[in-house]
Order: C-alpha cells, then structure tokens, then sequence
C-alpha cells in the first residue's frame, strides 16, 4: 500500500503566489521565519488572533497578509 | 521651568512633543534623537514584510520598546475610508494600542487629507473603541464635525507634510483654537524650525507632532533637544498671558516724578 502525497496548496502571501503542504497556520509561519516577536496575521482580510494560529487551518487560494512594525511619522 | 502636564486620552503626559520614527539616517540616531526630545509619546507604523525581513521588523521594536514612550501607530499611505479602518484595527492588533493617528489621503501631490472619508472613518473607529488622533486640515467646520462625532484630539497641518513652510494658515489655526476650546488640539505636519513650533503654542495650541524637521537636521539629537525647548517656551508664554498688540506706543518707564521738562504728555 501506498503512503498518501500531500498535495501542495496554493497561496498568496504577502502578495506573492506561494505554494505549501503546511496547512497549519503556525508551522506555515514558522517554515516562512516568522516564529517570535511582533508581526499580525490577516487571511482574507480576516485578522487572525495569535492565540488561534496553531489551530488555524490554510485553504488553497487564501490570500495571507503577514505585517510588522516600521518606523512612521 | 516646566510647562503644566496634560491629559490625552486619559493619560497624563509632561512633554507636549510627539515625535515621528522615520527618515533618521539611522537607528541609533533615531534612538538618540527621540531621548533628546524628550517626547512620551512616538509615532509608528506597519508595512508587510517578507519573511526574511522578518527579523527587521522585530530590532525595530525591540528600540522603540526600550524608548518606553506610548506608541501612536498611523495609517499612512491610505487613500479611503475603508483602507484606513482595516489598517487601524491591524495597527491596534500589532501595537496592542487602541490609539490610531488616522491619515486618510486625498490627494497625492500634497497629501491633503480626504475631509470626507476622514470624518467617516473616523465615525466607524470612535464606534470600534479607538482613540482617535486625526490628521486633517485646518477647516472649522471639519473639526467641528469630528469633534461632534466623539474625537477628543485633533490633528490639524500646519501645512503640508514633510515641507517644513511652518504655519501657512495661523488665522485658520487660530480661528480652531478660539472656537474649540474644549478639544486637545496638535498641529501635526509642516512644522519646520523650533520657531514655527513656538508660534503654535502661542496660540495655544496643546501640542505638537513633528518628524522631517529633526529626522533631517543636521544633528537630530540637538534640534530634537531644540524643539523641546521651544515648545516648552511657547506653553509657558500661552500660560502666562501674552499682552495684547498696540497701535501706539506706550512708555515702558514711569514717568511720574520725573523732572517737568522731561515729561511729554
């Protein structure tokens, strides 16, 4: 018998198409280096709560905004 | 002498500087720059960043955290109502802040705030639990308007952003501070030497928000330390009562018991 292949989905991050077989939020965010500190997650416009992020499943087609601070006047 | 405290927001400040984080050649000049002012309160924001630019976004914070100062995030660069308020709520779930300098843009070349996306956002985020500082023009009825919709602070230019003309408009600015006695009012943008500061707090203005001005100088940390000054100047002068203009001159020595030929009426 065959092992199942994880299909890779597609998405978009930050504006740039990125596909993954991590569905699981948090270690998506963790293969793409963004593990500690300041930064907020918004799938589909939605902000997504850091407590929820290691319960947080992707879809193929989410669009995933990932921001951090910078400096402003 | 220090001029009084004052309240924004419930929160009780001694500085009467806010101070941008941007455009300093440096983070360390940054960091300098913001102590000399001596500003409580700084102004941020927030961009996506790519995964490896992950970790400049966290040394970022980790400087403006150890200024210890309240963080003002903004919503620069947005161009409607609705860009603005998705950005605002990012902003309160980043900086885990519910103050919000909202700028709502509405023309590119000088970017003049939109009065009227303005005000609506500013409706939406009052009802979403901001505190909001808005940045708009020097407009009366706009102010009054966003007064009227529950902002306790507002923001008006003193001209342009990042130009440095200083006041283009005191009897606008003037007319707000008369007519609006009751609000905390900044000016916030255009401010571009200690001089145009004091003229502002003149006026009796509460405060004042500024960035170009000591990003750009030559020696940030000491025209920081010089706009500190001037503000601090300009309180106490509003405080202590300026006297009025004359037409006529007026002798500043008594002439009583001076010698009769002296004495010219």
């Amino acid at each position: 018998m065959q092992a199942e292949s994880i299909q890779p989905i597609s998405l978009i991050v930050n504006e740039l198409p990125v596909e993954t077989t991590s569905t699981n939020l948090q270690v998506f965010l963790a293969e793409h280096g963004w593990t500690e500190g300041r930064f907020v997650v918004v799938i589909n416009d939605n902000i997504i709560a850091k407590s929820a992020h290691p319960t947080y499943q992707l879809s193929a087609g989410d669009r995933i905004d990932v921001l951090s601070p910078i400096s402003g006047g | 002498m220090q001029a009084s405290d004052w309240t924004v927001y419930g929160q009780t400040l001694s500085s009467r500087l806010f101070i941008g984080t941007a455009l300093y050649p440096s983070p360390q000049v940054m960091c300098d720059a913001i102590k000399a002012s001596g500003a409580q309160v700084i102004t941020v924001s927030l961009r996506r960043q790519s995964a490896g630019q992950a970790n400049s976004g966290q040394q970022f914070w980790n400087m403006i955290e150890a200024l210890g100062c309240h963080l003002l995030p903004n919503t620069a660069g947005c161009y409607s109502a609705a860009e603005a308020i998705k950005t605002a709520h990012m902003a309160r779930e980043l900086f885990e802040t519910d103050w919000i300098k909202l700028e709502v843009l509405g023309d590119s070349f000088n970017l003049q705030p939109d009065p009227f996306a303005l005000l609506e956002a500013t409706k939406t985020l009052i009802a979403d639990g901001f505190k909001v500082f808005p940045y708009c023009t020097d407009d009366l009825v706009l102010c009054q308007k966003l007064a009227d919709v529950g902002c306790e602070v507002l923001m008006p230019w003193g001209a342009p952003i990042g130009t440095g003309q200083g006041l283009l408009n005191p009897y606008a600015l003037r007319t707000l501070r008369e007519r609006l006695p009751q609000m905390t009012l900044l000016v916030d943008a255009g401010i571009g030497k200690p001089s145009d500061a004091v003229q502002a707090m003149e006026l009796g203005y509460d405060g004042i928000l500024l960035n170009t001005a000591v990003a750009e100088a030559l020696e940030p940390a000491l025209m920081a330390e010089a706009f500190k000054q001037s503000i601090n100047a300009g309180r106490l002068a509003f405080e202590a009562g300026i006297m009025p203009k004359r037409d006529s001159a007026k002798p500043s020595t008594p002439t009583l018991d001076q010698p009769i030929w002296q004495q010219h009426g």
